[in-house]
């Protein structure tokens, strides 16, 4: 019985590798829809600057100066949050590289550049993102440089600080008198310096040599889990997309070959053969659960390593595919069932699936879906294919959650499962 | 052996098969004719398993009715159609058969197979590219490779040129001697005369005249006054010169 199982599965595979057309649809067309979807999708958002979330904790003259000079870098593209907790949670979405948080005494740290001290900064980041954080902390140290000389320029700032700095030369009880009085003289250089500055108006600042190991900025990074809400690209939507296409393809592929073998006389051959018609059907049905399982893991082979869509439960997804594969050839005896002619069950059948692969989220999805046509996806497998691709892809959530999505296009293929063997009855009722 | 008992089936108002009785013994070629419409393809239906008839019963002696698959195994059917996947070669195609019946798959196995119809040298050419004869001697192969003792072959030689028809009534007549059970239908009353041991002319569902060919002759050959020739007569006496649809 195996053997003969096998025989006829390996016969609709190796006829379905052999129909140009078929392959077209199962596996060229569904990669096409992924990439191009994927493209047109990414070009809608803002390529190119990197998303982070400002969070300034105490107010003051330094750390605004900060976070504008952050608001105005080309290469950022800064949400300011009103808190750090807020600002997590923007970057477990996915919704931000990272967090930059001026936390509380930025502008006291800040005013320590001169006698060694730096600006604190807590860079909260998706480990999942790490090359985008090393250069972000370029970027910060960049800026941090860049308020540094901003510092040194400002005659204001500049003068108020030598002033604070000989009062604390005159208080010190650590430095012998020929000490202070040397520095004092120093420091009175620099006022006059900041006088006659500040007479002759703000001048740009030749670039400082010599200044490699001093750091404007300390970064304390702070890893944080992202909850995977939303996706890290478009292609992470698009290829679900694609495989509903593929799914598409196969169910047409295996309804068709039903299809033929009634119009050529073959069923009639099988039927003559010794084994029951249901095995008949449970034989073409596995080359149908093996075509939509090859053709899903090109697929998401495909993404994963030129598009970078790494899974993050490969188990679950596995799991996902395999019931997504039974429950899409469930469908395809459905259609074959449910219409007795060859010309019936193909025509009827193509109209059926590409309408439901167009409701279910193939060609537009669901997130851009207009509410009335997203209530009306609900009928579609394939919309609840893609939430079961989705969930171990990228989304994420509770295991129960992942699960919860698998069941559901589980169910859809019970249901079709049941109508099927309705639809066979009434076959086996007309021998 | 295959043995047909007083055969009834309807599809709807339609009574296709009406009290159809028949034996095909070892090594004997039985013809089906009759016009079209008369019954012959439901009661091929129901002699090999594909169609349960409304009352009466096929027994394959030896194995039960034909629905059993051990009964299956026993016969082979040629379908009138062209039953074929036109994308697999001549040996995919013989192989993916014999698997379903159990039979060898060897090379040499198939190989033979191929030869009896004469397809040796194109049995790696997919059956696309292939003549109609070619095609209907491939048709044959199916229902030949799994040695069955029972053959049910409808219209076998429909549509094909004459030498390849001829090569096929060989094969069918090499099989009868070597021990199988034909059950033939056709419309050619030539290919009835030269192969049929026995001729059971069919109308309206029942079997009208049934018996060697000089015994239908001698039976029913008088038409107005006339002897007839051959079979052809027979089968217009019995079954009348109105057209059918």
């Amino acid at each position: 019985m195996i053997s003969q199982v096998l025989a006829i599965a390996i016969k609709d595979l190796r006829l379905l590798s052999r129909d140009r057309g078929a392959l077209f649809f199962t596996i060229i067309f569904p990669v096409i829809i992924a990439v191009l979807f994927g493209m047109v999708f990414g070009r809608m958002s803002t390529p190119g600057a990197l998303d982070v979330v400002v969070v300034v904790t105490e107010e003051g003259p330094l750390a605004r100066s900060f976070a504008t000079a952050l608001q105005a870098d080309p290469a950022l593209r800064v949400e300011i949050a009103e808190n750090k907790e807020r600002a997590v949670e923007i970057v477990r979405r996915g919704k931000a590289a990272a967090a930059i948080i001026l936390p509380d005494g930025f502008d006291a740290r800040a005013e320590t550049l001169f006698t060694g001290g730096s600006m604190p900064l807590d860079l909260l980041g998706d480990p999942s993102r790490a090359a985008e954080l090393g250069l972000l902390e370029g970027k910060l140290m960049e800026i941090g440089f860049r308020q540094f000389m901003l510092a040194v320029t400002d005659s204001d700032r500049l003068g108020r600080q030598t002033t604070d700095i000989k009062r604390q030369l005159e208080n010190s009880k650590d430095l012998s008198e020929g000490e202070r009085s040397a520095i004092t003289k120093i420091f009175a250089g620099t006022q006059e310096l900041s006088a006659v500055r500040k007479a002759e108006g703000e001048k740009q600042t030749k670039k400082v040599d010599g200044m490699s190991e001093f750091r404007p900025v300390r970064i304390r990074t702070e890893m944080i889990a992202q909850n995977k809400a939303d996706p890290p690209s478009t292609y992470a939507v698009t290829f679900p997309q694609g495989i509903v296409w593929g799914l598409a393809g196969c169910v047409m592929a295996f309804v068709t070959t039903l299809a033929s073998e009634r119009a050529q006389g073959t069923l009639t051959r099988l039927r003559a053969a010794p084994l029951s018609m249901h095995l008949i059907l449970a034989s073409k049905g596995l080359a149908c659960v093996v075509s939509s399982m090859i053709m899903q893991s090109l697929i998401l082979a495909l993404g994963w390593f030129v598009f970078d869509i790494r899974p993050i439960n490969l188990p679950m997804l596995l799991f996902a595919m395999l019931v997504i594969a039974i429950s899409f050839t469930a469908l395809a005896m459905m259609i074959a069932a449910l219409f007795r002619s060859g010309g019936g069950t193909d025509g009827a059948g193509r109209a059926l699936i590409l309408v439901l692969a167009i409701v279910g989220g193939g060609s537009i999805p669901l997130v851009f879906m207009p509410p009335v046509l997203k209530s009306i996806s609900v009928v579609s497998p394939f919309r609840w294919a893609i939430a079961a691709l989705e969930g171990p892809l990228w989304r994420g959530g509770s295991i129960s959650d992942q699960f919860a999505s698998i069941g559901s296009i589980a169910i859809v293929g019970l249901v079709c499962a049941v109508i099927s063997l309705g639809g066979m009855a009434r076959w086996r009722r007309g021998m | 052996m295959l043995i047909l008992r007083d055969l009834r089936r309807a599809f709807g108002s339609l009574q296709a098969v009406d009290g159809v009785s028949l034996q095909v013994n070892r090594s004997e070629v039985v013809g089906l004719l009759g016009p079209n419409g008369a019954g012959k393809s439901t009661t091929v239906a129901m002699a090999t398993g594909l169609l349960r008839p409304d009352s009466g019963e096929v027994e394959i002696v030896g194995y039960g009715e034909p629905m059993r698959v051990r009964a299956r195994r026993e016969v082979g059917l040629a379908p009138q159609e062209l039953a074929l996947y036109e994308g697999l070669t001549a040996i995919e195609t013989l192989i993916f058969f014999a698997r379903l019946y159990g039979a060898p798959v060897h090379s040499g196995a198939i190989q033979s197979g191929l030869e009896e119809v004469g397809l040796a040298s194109r049995g790696k050419d997919r059956i696309g590219t292939y003549s109609g004869g070619m095609k209907r001697r491939l048709n044959l192969a199916v229902a030949l490779i799994h040695k069955p003792s029972i053959l049910v072959l409808d219209e076998p030689t429909a549509g094909v040129d004459p030498q390849s028809r001829a090569h096929v009534r060989e094969i069918i007549r090499q099989r009868a001697a070597a021990g199988c059970a034909v059950l033939v239908t056709t419309h050619d009353m030539e290919e009835a005369e030269k192969i049929c041991d026995r001729i059971a002319v069919m109308d309206q569902g029942k079997i009208r005249a049934h018996g060697t060919l000089s015994q239908l002759v001698a039976a029913h050959g008088i038409s107005q006054g006339t002897h007839a020739r051959g079979l052809e007569e027979v089968l217009l006496n019995l079954t009348g010169r109105s057209l059918r649809e």
